[in-house]
């Protein structure tokens, strides 16, 4: 038999070199990653099916724009606030969808954390911003992949939906192995040649997996097991990936549900979103850029916000139409927020002092407004909530024990979150 | 046409006095009695100075948020407004208390972004995010004509010195031509280079409009962005021939981090005058006469203009800026603790007596 058109390792850009190339750099279970403390923890959690969808929105967004208007205030710039389904609670006029579904939401008004700059203010606030140890944590989504697993769907734990190209994201993973990084799906689409050509029968594809297993044996025999456990792992996740080509498959999308998510990148790609939840994808990353407003704030959020709004009520709607918003947290994020006073451009400038963030499901309280800032949003008037106290948060209702669950490196017990930080009891049901 | 030197000595604008505010202001405007400096603040107040001393009046209130849109009715005691909760008012402008003459609450839903009275004083025109333009009575408050066929934020509007013609600008750079009257649309313009889409963001606009005095060319003021976010782009104006509909002049001032024309107005003698205003500390505030390459007056010594008022026969101008130096750091606070805001001191100037610089 001719094997001339069995493929080139180069020709498996993404699901072969790169995820292998990742992993066997650093290896599987080597010395100073992590190990689960206690099986039986790790069973009960996995035991509990809980997912997350993490929209990340890059630059810092405006929380006078969105979740804490100051309208007709000095700083509270030219936006109506409105009401929403939650008699009491105000959003921006910026977000009427958004505002109809509030009943869903908790909103944090009383944000304070610790940095002002996008390239430290990102990792931090995605890492959680613990105590610094000396190790680097991993990103929220490296460890609800570590902690939750694929639930059984075969699926990689951890995937990113953003603009751009696809990848694998090994760096969010910190001190956990790279296995827990995110696949990601520049702006959706799937990896490159997960569509095997037609020219490979199903008995020639049989076989070449069978060549590849025996190879990486014969390769493992002797060295350590985790050296054919990554190789192992990612043609086993590129292979389930292959056989649900449909969650990429676009033409298959309702158009109504295409038409009320918008046809916009956020729409696109929180719609997909959704549809990866309900294939079982643990966490889901979707992530829009360019919210940085230093300049035309306000035109600027008046273009953006809306698409946000539309696509995010959307999600929420669906996720609670379908049962899944008890399992599923929702949460909306930014490094930091946008300064009350206007600058010489009408813009915003960077604003970790107060800020805001919403959220939803999973065993969260719904229709609620935690926390406060003054009448004109310069500080925050309640007790301030830094992002470790989120962690506690939404671990707790993941299923997680910030209290009691510990990562060990190098047998050092870590705990998951800011250890001198709490879960928001009002937060919780 | 005068050279460059002639030009200066007669419009060449020297600044004669400061207002410093303790706040930002949104719009200006001098009163064709040349009694009065009236500007709209974040506050929802019209805040007034006497320009016989500059002394300041009690501010109107009755406005909600930004109030960024003025006209005086020429001719007459009047004064239009209009704010970014839709409200539009019409009071009289003299005295401590001047009367409340009429009001239309939500004449726009939302941010009302233009407002012009027509030459002979009968009609004002808005225009808003609501995408809609509206003709009211300038007497009765009572709509006339609401127009919609704009698909996007409508930003800008101004009357033809004929009165019969009205120009919309909108955020994605079309300009339509009404008949004032009829509320009928005539034709369009296309100015769609002061408009883009950087990654998610549409960015840009046709931020100011105005026609000629001799009517026959049209200025539409905004940037050719480059970049959305943290905007950049170059000012420009787009100057149209209305005769023939075609764009006759691209004028560009400055570069990317210099942004937006932000306002400019035509002088009787025929040139305009137009501020701009960019990355914190980018300003320019010029004059050009339209068919010229470059305008024959520039300066660059106010940070960030953000609006402009002349009074020709009494030889003002009035530009609003930003105070030159910013407040430092995002958390900066005053000597008592407080969050400090950023200010907009008013610039007077006093252009040449004609007799004199002859």
């Amino acid at each position: 038999m001719n094997y001339a058109h069995l493929c080139k390792p180069w020709e498996h850009a993404l699901t072969r070199r790169q995820l292998f190339g990742s992993l066997a750099g650093v290896g599987l279970g080597a010395a100073g990653l992590a190990r689960l403390l206690q099986p039986a923890a790790a069973a009960e959690i996995k035991a509990r099916r809980k997912q997350v969808l993490f929209i990340w929105i890059d630059g810092g967004m405006s929380q006078l724009e969105t979740w804490d208007p100051k309208p007709n205030t000095r700083f509270g710039g030219p936006f109506r606030a409105i009401p929403t389904s939650v008699p009491g609670i105000h959003i921006s006029e910026l977000m009427p969808r958004t505002a109809q579904v509030m009943h869903h939401l908790a909103i944090v008004r009383s944000l304070h954390t610790q940095d002002n700059s996008h390239s430290a203010g990102v990792p931090r606030v995605q890492r959680g911003d613990p105590k610094n140890r000396g190790v680097t944590y991993p990103f929220m989504g490296s460890a609800v992949a570590y902690w939750l697993g694929d639930g059984g769907s075969g699926l990689p734990p951890y995937v990113s939906i953003r603009p751009g190209g696809g990848g694998f994201a090994h760096a969010d993973t910190g001190f956990l192995s790279p296995k827990y990084g995110a696949v990601v799906f520049g702006d959706g689409k799937p990896p490159a040649n997960m569509v095997r050509p037609k020219e490979i029968s199903d008995d020639d594809d049989e076989l070449r997996n069978w060549l590849r297993a025996n190879a990486v044996e014969r390769y493992a025999a002797g060295r350590r097991p985790t050296a054919a456990e990554a190789s192992n792992y990612v043609h086993d996740m590129a292979r389930t990936l292959m056989q649900r080509e449909e969650l990429f498959d676009t033409n298959s999308l309702d158009r109504r549900d295409v038409e009320r998510y918008g046809s916009h990148q956020l729409g696109r790609h929180l719609l997909q979103a959704r549809k990866m939840l309900e294939a079982g994808v643990t966490f889901v990353k979707v992530s829009t850029y360019g919210w940085d407003t230093h300049g035309d704030n306000f035109n600027g959020h008046r273009s953006l916000v809306p698409q946000l709004d539309q696509a995010f009520a959307a999600v929420v709607e669906d996720l609670a139409d379908r049962g899944m918003l008890d399992d599923v947290l929702v949460i909306t994020l930014s490094e930091f927020g946008r300064t009350p006073r206007i600058n010489g451009h009408v813009g915003r400038d960077h604003w970790p002092n107060a800020w805001s963030v919403a959220m939803a499901g999973a065993g969260l309280q719904r229709g609620i407004a935690v926390g406060h800032t003054n009448a004109e949003g310069t500080d925050v008037a309640s007790d301030p909530l830094d992002i470790g106290h989120l962690f506690h948060t939404w671990f707790h209702v993941l299923g997680i024990d910030p209290t009691s669950t510990e990562y060990h490196v190098n047998d050092q017990p870590l705990p998951v979150a800011h250890d001198e930080m709490h879960a928001i009891d009002e937060l919780l049901v | 046409m005068p050279n460059p030197k002639e030009l200066l000595a007669r419009y060449q604008p020297r600044e004669a006095h400061v207002l410093r505010l303790d706040s930002q202001v949104r719009s200006l405007r001098l009163s064709p009695c040349g009694r009065l400096l009236a500007a709209g603040d974040c506050l929802g107040r019209i805040r007034r100075w006497q320009t016989d001393d500059w002394a300041e009046l009690p501010p109107l209130a009755g406005h909600h948020a930004w109030v960024d849109n003025l006209d005086f009715a020429p001719g007459g005691e009047r004064l239009f407004s209009a704010d970014s909760w839709g409200q539009l008012r019409c009071c009289d402008y003299l005295g401590d208390h001047p009367a409340l003459r009429w009001q239309a609450e939500q004449a726009h839903d939302g941010w009302v972004r233009g407002l012009a009275v027509s030459p002979d004083g009968k009609l004002v025109a808005t225009c808003g995010n609501d995408q809609q333009v509206a003709l009211w009575s300038a007497a009765k408050g009572t709509l006339r004509h609401k127009l919609a066929a704009h698909r996007v934020d409508v930003y800008s509007v101004c009357f033809h010195p004929d009165g019969r013609r009205l120009y919309s600008g909108d955020f994605k750079g079309q300009v339509i031509e009404w008949d004032a009257q009829r509320g009928k649309q005539l034709r369009r313009l296309d100015a769609g280079a002061l408009f883009t889409v950087s990654k998610i963001q549409e960015v840009g606009g046709i931020r100011t409009l105005a026609v000629s005095p001799d009517g026959a060319t049209l200025a539409c003021g905004g940037t050719e962005p480059t970049q959305g976010s943290n905007v950049r782009g170059i000012p420009t104006v787009l100057l149209f021939d209305l005769q023939t509909g075609k764009q006759t002049q691209r004028l560009q001032y400055g570069k990317v981090n210099d942004v937006f024309v932000c306002q400019l107005a035509f002088h009787p003698d025929g040139f305009f005058a137009l501020v701009t205003s960019g990355q914190p500390k980018q300003g320019k505030f010029a004059y050009h006469f339209p068919g010229d390459a470059q305008p024959f007056f520039e300066t660059t010594e106010l940070p960030n203009c953000h609006a402009l008022a002349i009074d020709a026969p009494r030889r003002r101008m009035a530009v609003a800026a930003t105070q030159r130096v910013a407040v430092a750091g995002e958390t900066a606070l005053d000597e008592n603790g407080n969050y400090q805001d950023n200010s907009s001191p008013i610039h007077l100037f006093e252009l040449p007596d004609p007799n004199a610089a002859v």
